[in-house]
């Protein structure tokens, strides 16, 4: 029973880092980099969306629950922040710099996580601040019955799970799935496979590549300040929200696409879950060498399995 | 358990081997850097002679005076010359008997190698008669005729497959014994998914010639030169080489980097200089693999790596004055004109004095005025340097002009080969080229 | 004289001549430390001190076309290397360097080897996991590393000898020339070559026998090394050393320090150094206003937008914009000359 619990409570727990992994893989095949700033940009996010909630953060360590109206703007304008953020570095930074390499597109997203890095205390202030739980506004709501009635009912045959990490996968689970379903469908996602596959292809299809990039950018950085959200009022502690909280969650994310292998976007999904799965299964065993293990676990895979559980091979014409 | 352990055994004597030809190979690389060492001692003394020579001239001595201090000279250099090569002698000798020790080594795996293949072939064509009498009795009971056509298929097909093996490894047998094919494809092939880029493709480069692959866009050229320098892993055949040595090697051992010490080295369609370095350090690059100072020599500027800088420096200015650009040297390469890029690579290929050169597109982006003058270039460069040439093109003039033989493909196939007249008269080249009637 | 004179051209012409000369100036600080603030001379130990691990990843980042965001990860195991060697094992010197480099090279291969295998651009991702397993292990090692609270150092020693803060500097400032002077001899190498060879064109860098991922690899640990070192001299000088201050904020300035002075250029990479530390250390830190508060993390900032700017703009570093700058100059004073000639 313990184990159906651990996988259970990991596929809930992964289901807003997928976000973060979606969003990385997203900038890797229409960019060719990788996106350090992402974390970066999704904590601009939760500052903002803390702010707007919270002017002034209280110091009795009780995070009072804002009304479930508010609280919807507070994420929005997060969200809209960071998806103007990240679409400004593709169409003011890269758009204009001709010939720069990946390695230059790193290190430029480098530059970004100083820069907000260093700004984030002049606009937020020094000290840690806090966002509450996302599910504590919902009361009487028909989400909330449906909810409550699944928590229940799982906890009856001995199954616990947490209400608010329910809905974060839910949350998730609705975005990934329309994505998916975008990228299969719409335009843009036909945009975005044609330039995964040939960039040059692509343009001279007539696929506006430029525009296919920036809308990635954009959406990618939606999706790391919505990852962001989630996983702080996850933990709906005082403090939650920290400059640097989101560098953890961002090597995961890294992980998790490196495990399922950048080449597909089901892949990473998938190794998100197994790596969320394997961090419980390993923190709750090998403390405090969890994390550790877990790394150096996922190397060995990749040492076997250089592109990836799921990973193809691209032949590269020379 | 047996089987696996023979088949351990013999992954191991395959390791192994690959292992000491490297190591062969390396040493013969030596030997290359030994030669280069010769004419750089002797430039180096010429120099010297030079100088000293000048010195006795500036001073105010009387005629006879000179004269005596000049033969002194010459007899100085003389001497520290024959010193030089005497040192180089043995060196060479010294790199003889290790190749000679190294070769004792590989060949017993080699002749291990050998056996196992044929007994391959043995096996191979009994296997062949034996599935010959099951198709034919097969054919004389036809009782049911769909299950026996089905079977026949299967069993010819099963033949097929084998006598195309037993073709590989008879190709093997063949440039083993003839060393005069320099370069011989035997039933390649190259798939992408489901689409056959290189399909069954067969033929011989011989020592000394200038060989022309050609094809309409999309034959596959580009993948079959990619098969041969090994960017590429092909899905069935074999590539098989004769090196200055006169031994036959699988490519298929080799990995990309180490087919340059094979004596094979390649150019590219769009010239891949490193625009950061100068003509000169370009040179070097391509001569990377004729040094052979160690990491701490190189951070710590021993005398070993300065001597290989200088050997290597003096056979780069030979070539650049070779090809006549010798004004490029310290410039970097941004900017040039094309032509003179294409030079510089030709140059930078000549620097392991290699025995084959594979040209891609070599005419690509050149003019018409400048094709010729590549075509000359080509010719010449053969001559002078024995080489076997092998190139890719898609311009026939080129090709027609300089070509001994000549092969062309269509969607991965051959369709001919032969001397550029009978290419040019063959119907079905003017077919591939023209399409259709 | 004449050929006193002749030989001095001669001598003032080799490379060596100018980092030889940087020392001896450098040296003019521990000389004169008397009448300099003593936090003017902490600055400038340190910046040196992330000069040598700067130019350990200029190798990287500038011929290896890599990046890493693991630097920080190893300056924190030299600074706990030389620790448990020196202060808990009380050895000598030599040895600390000898098993802080062997560390630094286990580690260094592990990451290394797993991700050059795939794409250069895995490093970054991978050493970036690397420095998340570091700050747990430091954690969780306290003995070694003082866990939470970080460790101090109690002396540097050399041959037997307690070397005080101001003899500290001067062997920073050998440590330094030293560095200069090995990386000059790596980037004028076949290595340095096949590096760059490697970093324009993979292909062309296989077809001429260059194996990509050895050279990678050899970058790597290169960076590696200096940055054990480096953490060395920064125990030695400091004298404390904790591990959860050794996290991405560190590797990405130092990173900051080689884009934006320029990769391919010891003397870019000092001028980068000294604007992304130096500068900080000595003028930002000092202003009570800039040094606490809001504007606390306000030098990333300018980091930050000086990495784009230089990425976008002037790829080859404020080295590369000087020289054009100073080449412009000449011209124009080559110019005027010609044209007052005439007249």
């Amino acid at each position: 029973m313990y184990i159906i619990e651990l996988i259970i409570n990991s596929i809930l727990q992964s289901g807003p880092l997928a976000l973060a992994t979606f969003a990385i893989v997203l900038i890797f095949r229409t960019s060719f980099t990788t996106n350090f700033a992402q974390g970066m940009i999704g904590t601009v996010a939760a500052f903002i969306t803390t702010y707007i909630l919270m002017p002034s953060p209280d110091i009795t360590g009780n995070v009072p629950s804002p009304t479930f109206l508010t609280y919807l703007i507070a994420i929005s304008v997060g969200i809209i922040v960071s998806f103007i953020i990240s679409m400004l570095v593709d169409i003011v930074i890269f758009r204009n710099s001709k010939y720069i390499t990946p390695v230059g597109k790193q290190i430029v997203t480098m530059g970004i996580v100083l820069i907000i890095t260093g700004l984030i205390p002049f606009f937020f202030g020094i000290s840690d601040r806090s966002l509450p739980r996302i599910g504590a506004n919902l009361e009487g709501t028909f989400i909330d019955t449906i909810l409550l009635s699944g928590v229940e009912g799982l906890r009856d045959i001995g199954i616990f799970v947490k209400y608010h990490m329910v809905l974060g996968f839910l949350i998730s689970f609705i975005i990934i799935g329309t994505l998916f379903i975008m990228l299969k469908y719409t335009r843009w996602g036909l945009g975005v496979r044609a330039t995964a596959s040939n960039e040059n292809v692509a343009s001279m299809m007539g696929i506006n590549t430029r525009f296919i990039t920036a809308m990635s950018w954009a959406i990618a950085g939606g999706l790391g300040a919505l990852a962001a959200i989630l996983i702080s009022s996850n933990k709906g502690t005082f403090g939650n929200v920290t400059v640097y909280f989101m560098v953890a969650i961002q090597v995961q994310a890294f992980f998790a696409a490196i495990l399922g292998g950048f080449s597909t976007f089901h892949g990473p999904i998938i190794g998100i879950i197994l790596l969320t799965f394997f961090k419980n299964l390993f923190t709750s065993y090998l403390n405090p060498w969890g994390n550790t293990v877990l790394y150096l676990f996922v190397l060995l895979i990749v040492l076997i399995k250089p592109l990836g559980l799921f990973g193809k091979k691209i032949a590269k014409k020379v | 358990m047996k089987p696996l352990f023979e088949k351990m055994k013999h992954l191991l004597n395959q390791f192994l081997r690959i292992y000491y030809t490297k190591k062969l190979l390396k040493l013969n690389k030596k030997k290359v850097f030994n030669e280069n060492e010769m004419t750089f001692k002797n430039h180096q003394l010429e120099q010297k002679k030079e100088r000293l020579i000048s010195k006795t001239e500036s001073k105010e001595l009387s005629e006879a005076e000179v004269q005596t201090k000049r033969q002194e000279i010459e007899i100085r250099i003389e001497k520290e010359l024959t010193e030089a090569k005497q040192n180089i002698i043995t060196k060479s000798a010294d790199i003889e008997n290790k190749i000679i020790k190294m070769k004792a080594k590989r060949d017993n795996l080699q002749n291990a190698l050998i056996s196992k293949i044929e007994n391959d072939l043995l096996a191979l064509k009994e296997k062949n008669t034996h599935l010959e009498k099951v198709i034919s009795e097969a054919k004389k009971t036809n009782k049911d005729l769909n299950q026996a056509d089905e079977l026949i298929q299967e069993k010819e097909e099963e033949l097929k497959n084998n006598l195309r093996k037993i073709n590989i490894i008879e190709s093997r047998k063949n440039t083993e014994e003839n060393t005069d094919i320099h370069l011989s494809l035997s039933h390649l092939t190259m798939k992408f998914g489901g689409l056959k880029a290189v399909d069954d493709l067969s033929f011989d480069v011989k020592k000394g010639e200038i060989f022309g692959l050609i094809g309409p866009n999309g034959a596959g050229k580009t993948t079959v030169f990619n098969c041969i320098t090994q960017f590429y892993k092909p899905n069935g055949g074999d590539i098989y080489y004769n090196d200055s040595n006169n031994e036959t090697n699988s490519l298929l051992d080799f990995k990309v980097h180490d087919i340059i010490n094979l004596g094979i080295v390649r150019t590219f369609q769009n010239v891949e200089l490193v625009w950061e370095l100068s003509v000169l350090d370009n040179l070097l690059v391509g001569a990377h693999s004729l040094y052979s100072a160690g990491f701490f020599s190189q951070l710590l500027h021993l005398p070993k790596i300065r001597y290989e800088e200088k050997v290597l420096k003096t056979r780069a200015l030979e070539v650049l004055k070779k090809l006549d650009i010798l004004a490029y040297k310290d410039a970097l390469p941004y900017g040039l004109p094309y032509g003179v890029l294409k030079k510089i690579e030709f140059a930078r290929t000549l620097m392991t004095k290699p025995n084959l050169i594979i040209l891609d597109e070599p005419a690509a982006g050149l003019n018409d005025a400048e094709t010729k003058e590549l075509a000359q270039l080509i010719k010449s460069l053969r001559d002078e340097f024995n080489l076997t040439i092998f190139l890719v093109e898609h311009d026939m003039g080129l090709v027609m002009e300089v070509c001994d033989t000549i092969c062309a493909i269509s969607f991965g196939k051959k369709i001919a080969i032969g001397s550029p007249s009978e290419i040019q008269k063959h119907p079905k080249v003017q077919e591939a080229y023209l399409g259709g009637e | 004289m004449e050929k006193f004179k002749l030989h001095f051209k001669r001598i003032s012409k080799h490379p060596f001549f100018g980092f030889v000369l940087f020392g001896l100036a450098l040296s003019l600080i521990p000389i004169f430390n008397n009448f300099l603030p003593v936090s003017f001379v902490d600055s400038a130990a340190k910046t040196l001190i992330y000069f040598i691990v700067a130019l350990g990843f200029a190798l990287l980042i500038g011929y290896g076309g890599l990046a890493s965001l693991g630097t920080s990860s190893f300056i924190a195991i030299g600074t706990f290397a030389i620790y448990t060697v020196m202060d808990l094992l009380n050895m000598p010197f030599a040895l600390a360097i000898l098993i802080g480099v062997i560390v630094a090279l286990m580690v260094g291969v592990i990451f290394g080897f797993v991700s050059l295998r795939i794409e250069g651009m895995y490093l970054a991702i991978v050493t970036l996991g690397l420095s998340e397993i570091m700050i747990e292990l430091f954690k969780n090692f306290d003995k070694f590393t003082g866990g939470v609270s970080g460790t101090t150092f109690s002396s540097f020693r050399l041959l037997g000898q307690s070397l005080s803060t101001n003899q500290t500097f001067f062997i920073i400032i050998i440590a330094v020339v030293i560095a200069m002077i090995l990386t000059y001899n790596l980037i004028n190498s076949p290595t340095g070559r096949a590096l760059l060879a490697a970093k324009n064109s993979d292909s062309a860098a296989r077809a001429m026998g260059i194996s990509v991922i050895k050279y990678r690899l050899i970058a790597f640990m290169v960076s590696t090394v200096y940055a054990v070192i480096g953490g060395m001299f920064y125990m030695a000088y400091i004298k404390f050393s904790m591990g959860s201050t050794w996290g991405l904020a560190v590797s990405l300035n130092i990173l900051a320090a080689v884009v934006v002075g320029g990769s391919k250029s010891i003397w870019g990479v000092f001028i980068g150094t000294f604007i992304i530390f130096g500068l900080d250390l000595m003028v930002f830190q000092q202003i009570p206003f800039l040094s606490q508060g809001a504007f606390a993390n306000f030098s990333f900032v300018i980091s930050g937008v000086l990495i784009i700017v230089v990425v976008m703009y002037y790829p080859s570093g404020l080295i590369g914009l000087f020289k054009k700058m100073t080449f412009k100059l000449k011209n124009k004073l080559a110019k005027k000359s010609k044209g007052e000639r005439k007249s």
